[in-house]
C-alpha cells in the first residue's frame, strides 16, 4: 500500500495510525498502521467483522481517542482532540438525544455555545428538521418519537452544526429494516444537498456498498485495511434497482468474502 | 435497543383512550385516599368515646388541641406557630440546603473523576455508616447546644444521602451522552450544567427526597437535647408535663409537616422530571 | 430511554488499582489527621491525635462493660428487624396481591409514615417505661415500612407470564403464591430487609441516645459519656471511639447483608434499587 500523499484537497488523512489499549501481556492491539485519505465530498463506508476496531477507528477520527501512534489530519490540520467542522451521529440514538429537551432544542444544542444570533439559529434548526422530513415535530420530545424518527433528529442535529465532515457510527443498526431503507436514502439526499464528506461505519455489507463511493474493509484486530474498493454504481441510488444491479451483487459478494475470510485479502 | 415502532405507539394510544376518562380515575383516586382516612378516624373516635384510655385521646380532641396550640390566639400564633413550628422548619430548611449543596458538589466531583472516587470511597463508606444521630453528642461537645450546632448537625447528616446519590447519578451517565458533549465541542462548563447535571438529576432528586426525610428527623432529634424551641422541644416539654393530648397534637403536627414536605417535593419532581418519568414508560 | 447505564454495565468488579487507591486514601487521611492534630493546627480538644482515638477504641473493644453495651444494641437491632420482617412480609404479600386493599390503606399509611419514629419516643416512654419493649416498639415502627413496601412491590410486579405458566401446570391459587410469586419476590423482600436494617440500627442507637439514663447500648454509652463530659479528654476520646465503633458496627452489618443478598438473591439485579 503506497503512502498517501497529503494534499491540501484531502478532507481526511489517516497517517499510519495504530492504537493499543492497555499495556503488557493483556494489551489489545486494536488498529495497526492504518493509512488512507478521503477526498472532500466522498462517501466512504467502513466495514469489518464484529469487534474489528471500527468503533476505535471512528473514535480516533472524531478526536475522542488519541492514537498511540500516527495522526489524523482533518482539512489539512492535524487533529488534537475534536476538530471543528465535524459532526457525529451515534448508534444509540436513545442515549445521544437529551430526553429533557424538545426536538428543536436538541437540534439546536450544538449551536448553544456559538455566537450565532438566536433568530438565525432558529432558522437553521427549522431547515435541518425539514431536511430530514420532521418539519412539524420541533416541539415534541424524543421519547414521543419512534426509533427511526429519533435517529432523524440526531441527523438533523448533525446537519445544524454545518459540518464539512460527518461521521456515522452504525447509525441504523438499532432500527428496523423498513425504516432503515428510508434513512439510508435520507443520508444520500443530504450528501447530495449539502455536499459534505461522510464516513459511515457499518456491519451491514449491503448497506455499505449501497451508500458509498468507496468501501474500506477492515480486518480483525489488529485492524488493517484489507482492501479499498471503489464503488462505481450509477447514481442516484435506488433501493430496488441498485440492489438488483449485477455490479452491486458482485461487489457485495466480494466484500462479504473478504469479511467472512477473516479479513484476509482474497 | 430500537425505539417503539409507529404501530406500537398507535396501539398504546388506542388502549389508553379505552380506559375510564381522566376525571373519573382522578375521583376514584381521591376516594381511595379520603374514605379510609375518614373511616379510621371515625372508628378511633368511636373507640375512645366508648372506652377512655389516657394514652389514646380522641382524634377530634387532638386536632382541636393542635389548632388551639398553633392558631388559638394572636399570642399563640406568635409564640407557638412561629416560635415552635416554624423554628423547626427553619432549621430543617437551612440544614437541608447546606447539606444538599455540599452533597451535590462533592458527589459530582466523585462521579466525574474515577480516581477521586476510588481514593475517597472507603472513607465515605465508613463515615456514612456512622448513624447520623449518634454523632449528636459529638456535635454538642464541639459546638455547644446552640442553633448553629443544630444546623451543622442536620447538614452533616443530610449530605451523605445527597452525596451518594449524586455520585451514583453522575457516575452512571451513559458514555454516549458524554461523547456527544465532546464531539460537538461543548465547553466543559456547559457540559457540566447542560448535560451531566440534568442527566443525573433523577438520581440526585431521589437523594434529595430521602435527605428531606432525614432533615426532619435530625431536626427533631437535635431538639430533644438542650433546645429552647421547636417541635421536638415541645414534644419533650409536653412529655415532662404528662400532657398526652399535646404530645399527640405535636406528633400530628409532625405528620402534617412531613406530608407537606413530601408533597412539595413530589410536586417539584413532577414539574422538573416529567421527562424522566415519561421517557421511562416507553422502554 | 434512560440517561444512566443499566446495572449490569456499571457492576464492574473492583480493580486492583481501585483497592490501592482506596487504601492510599485511607492511609493518607490517617496521616493527615495525625499531623494536623499533633502539630497543634487544630487544638487537641477538638481533634485528638488519631492514634490516641484508635488506642481508646481498642481499649473499649476489650472492655466487657462496653461490649455488653454493644451486645445490647445488637440484640435490640436483631429482634427489632426480625419482628418487623414477621409483620411486614405477610402484610406486603397480602397488599401486593389485593390491590384494592392496598389502595385503601395508602391514605392512612402516607399520613403515619412521615412521623419520624424517634418522635414517638416521648409517648412510648410514658406508656411503656424505659426498657426493651419501648425500644422494640419504635424500631419495629420504623423498620416495617421499607420491608412492607418492597415486598409489596416485588409481589405486585411478578411477571404475569410466569403466573400463567404456573396455572398451565395445574397450580392452584395458593400453589402459585407459594411456588412462583414468593420466590420471584424474594430479591425485593431482601432489598427491603437491607434498607430496614440500616434504619433499624440507626433507630436503636438513637433511642438509646435519647432515653433517660439507665438504658444500655452504644447510644446510651455515648450519651452517658457526653453528659459526664467535664473538659475531660478521656470522655471525649471515649465518645469519639464509641461513635466510630457504631460506624464499624454499621459497616460490618451492611457488608454481611450485602454478601447474603448477593449470594442467595443475586439473580435479579433490578430488585436492588428498592423503594
Amino acid at each position: 500500500m503506497t503512502d498517501p500523499q497529503q494534499t491540501v484537497a484531502d478532507a481526511v488523512l489517516v497517517d499510519h495510525v495504530s492504537h493499543v489499549y492497555g499495556s503488557g501481556p493483556s494489551a489489545h492491539h486494536a488498529l495497526a498502521d492504518l493509512a488512507f485519505a478521503v477526498k472532500p465530498g466522498e462517501f466512504v463506508s467502513i466495514v469489518g467483522p464484529s469487534g474489528a476496531g471500527k468503533t476505535t477507528l471512528l473514535r480516533t477520527l472524531a478526536g475522542l481517542l488519541t492514537p498511540t501512534e500516527g495522526a489524523v489530519w482533518v482539512d489539512g490540520r492535524r487533529t488534537n482532540g475534536v476538530p471543528p467542522g465535524m459532526a457525529m451521529v451515534f448508534q444509540d440514538y436513545s442515549r445521544s438525544l437529551l430526553p429533557w429537551l424538545t426536538v428543536e432544542k436538541n437540534v439546536a444544542f450544538p449551536l448553544g455555545g456559538s455566537s450565532i444570533p438566536k433568530p438565525e439559529r432558529r432558522a437553521i434548526v427549522a431547515e435541518a428538521l425539514e431536511a430530514v422530513g420532521l418539519g412539524g415535530f420541533g416541539k415534541r420530545y424524543p421519547w414521543q418519537l419512534s426509533g427511526g424518527m429519533q435517529q432523524r433528529v440526531a441527523i438533523a442535529r448533525a446537519l445544524a452544526y454545518r459540518p464539512s465532515l460527518m461521521l456515522m457510527d452504525e447509525p441504523f443498526a438499532s432500527v428496523d429494516a423498513q425504516t432503515r431503507e428510508g434513512l439510508e436514502d435520507l443520508v444520500l439526499k443530504i450528501r447530495d444537498t449539502y455536499g459534505m464528506t461522510i464516513l459511515f461505519v457499518t456491519h451491514d455489507i449491503d448497506e455499505s456498498v449501497y451508500l458509498a463511493n468507496r468501501v474500506l474493509v477492515l480486518s480483525r484486530p489488529p485492524a488493517r485495511i484489507v482492501e479499498d474498493i471503489a464503488v462505481d454504481l450509477p447514481e442516484p441510488r435506488d433501493q430496488i434497482t441498485t440492489r438488483e444491479n449485477p455490479d452491486f451483487i458482485h461487489l457485495r459478494g466480494h466484500v462479504a468474502r473478504l469479511i467472512h475470510g477473516g479479513g484476509e485479502p482474497a | 435497543m430500537a425505539g417503539p415502532s409507529t404501530r406500537v405507539l398507535a396501539t398504546r394510544a388506542l388502549r389508553a383512550s379505552a380506559e375510564r376518562p381522566r376525571w373519573v380515575r382522578g375521583l376514584v383516586s381521591v376516594a381511595y385516599f379520603v374514605v379510609p382516612l375518614v373511616v379510621v378516624v371515625g372508628l378511633w373516635q368511636l373507640a375512645t368515646m366508648l372506652g377512655r384510655n389516657p394514652f389514646f385521646p380522641q382524634p377530634f380532641a387532638i386536632i382541636g388541641n393542635l389548632w388551639t396550640l398553633l392558631f388559638g390566639s394572636e399570642k399563640a400564633v406568635q409564640d407557638v406557630f412561629v416560635g415552635q413550628f416554624l423554628a423547626t422548619v427553619g432549621r430543617m430548611a437551612l440544614g437541608f440546603a447546606i447539606g444538599a449543596a455540599w452533597g451535590v458538589v462533592v458527589g459530582t466531583i466523585m462521579g466525574l473523576w474515577r480516581g477521586a472516587r476510588e481514593v475517597v470511597s472507603p472513607i465515605v463508606e465508613f463515615l456514612r455508616s456512622i448513624p447520623a444521630t449518634a454523632t449528636l453528642p459529638l456535635f454538642i461537645i464541639l459546638l455547644g447546644g446552640g442553633d448553629d450546632m443544630r444546623v451543622v448537625f442536620i447538614a452533616y447528616g443530610v449530605s451523605w444521602f445527597v452525596l451518594i446519590n449524586t455520585a451514583q447519578g453522575v457516575g452512571s451517565i451513559h458514555k454516549t451522552m458524554l461523547d456527544l458533549g465532546r464531539v460537538f465541542r461543548v465547553s466543559p462548563a456547559r457540559r457540566l450544567f447542560a448535560i451531566v447535571l440534568p442527566a443525573a438529576l433523577p438520581k440526585i432528586f431521589a437523594g434529595l427526597r430521602i435527605a428531606s426525610t432525614a432533615a426532619l428527623l435530625l431536626a427533631i432529634v437535635s431538639e430533644f437535647m438542650l433546645a429552647l424551641n421547636g417541635i421536638g422541644f415541645s414534644l419533650v416539654v409536653a412529655q415532662s408535663r404528662f400532657n398526652l393530648l399535646s404530645m399527640w397534637s405535636w406528633m400530628l403536627a409532625l405528620a402534617i409537616l412531613g406530608l407537606l414536605i413530601n408533597s412539595l417535593l413530589e410536586f417539584i419532581e413532577r414539574r422538573l422530571l416529567s421527562w424522566h418519568r415519561l421517557s421511562r414508560q416507553r422502554t | 430511554m434512560t440517561t444512566t447505564a443499566s446495572p449490569r454495565q456499571t457492576r464492574r468488579r473492583i480493580s486492583a488499582g481501585a483497592i490501592w487507591r482506596g487504601l492510599a486514601g485511607v492511609a493518607g487521611l490517617f496521616v493527615l489527621l495525625e499531623i494536623v492534630s499533633r502539630s497543634g493546627l487544630i487544638s487537641t480538644t477538638y481533634l485528638p491525635p488519631f492514634s490516641e482515638v484508635v488506642w481508646r477504641a481498642l481499649q473499649l473493644w476489650i472492655d466487657p462493660d462496653f461490649l455488653s453495651n454493644v451486645g445490647q444494641t445488637l440484640l435490640t437491632y436483631l429482634l427489632g428487624l426480625l419482628i418487623s420482617a414477621v409483620i411486614a412480609i405477610p402484610l406486603g404479600i397480602v397488599f401486593g396481591l389485593l390491590n384494592p386493599v392496598y389502595r385503601a390503606t395508602r391514605a392512612v399509611v402516607e399520613l403515619i409514615r412521615p412521623i419520624p419514629p424517634v418522635a414517638l419516643i416521648p409517648l412510648v416512654l410514658l406508656a411503656l417505661g424505659n426498657g426493651l419493649e419501648m425500644k422494640l416498639v419504635i424500631v419495629v415502627f420504623a423498620a416495617v415500612w421499607p420491608i412492607m413496601f418492597n415486598t409489596l412491590y416485588g409481589v405486585h410486579d411478578v411477571d404475569p407470564y410466569q403466573k400463567d405458566m404456573g396455572r398451565s401446570f395445574g397450580l392452584g391459587r395458593f400453589g402459585i403464591i407459594r411456588r412462583i410469586v414468593i420466590p420471584a419476590a424474594a430479591p425485593f423482600i431482601m432489598t427491603g430487609v437491607r434498607i430496614a436494617s440500616s434504619i433499624a440500627l440507626i433507630v436503636v442507637i438513637t433511642v438509646e441516645l435519647i432515653s433517660p439514663g439507665g438504658a444500655k447500648g452504644i447510644g446510651a454509652y455515648i450519651a452517658a459519656q457526653q453528659l459526664s463530659y467535664q473538659d475531660s479528654a478521656v470522655t471525649y476520646l471515649s465518645v469519639l471511639a464509641a461513635t466510630i465503633t457504631a460506624g464499624v458496627l454499621g459497616l460490618v452489618i451492611n457488608l454481611v447483608i450485602g454478601w447474603v443478598e448477593r449470594r442467595f438473591f443475586g439473580w435479579d439485579s433490578t430488585a436492588r434499587d428498592g423503594v
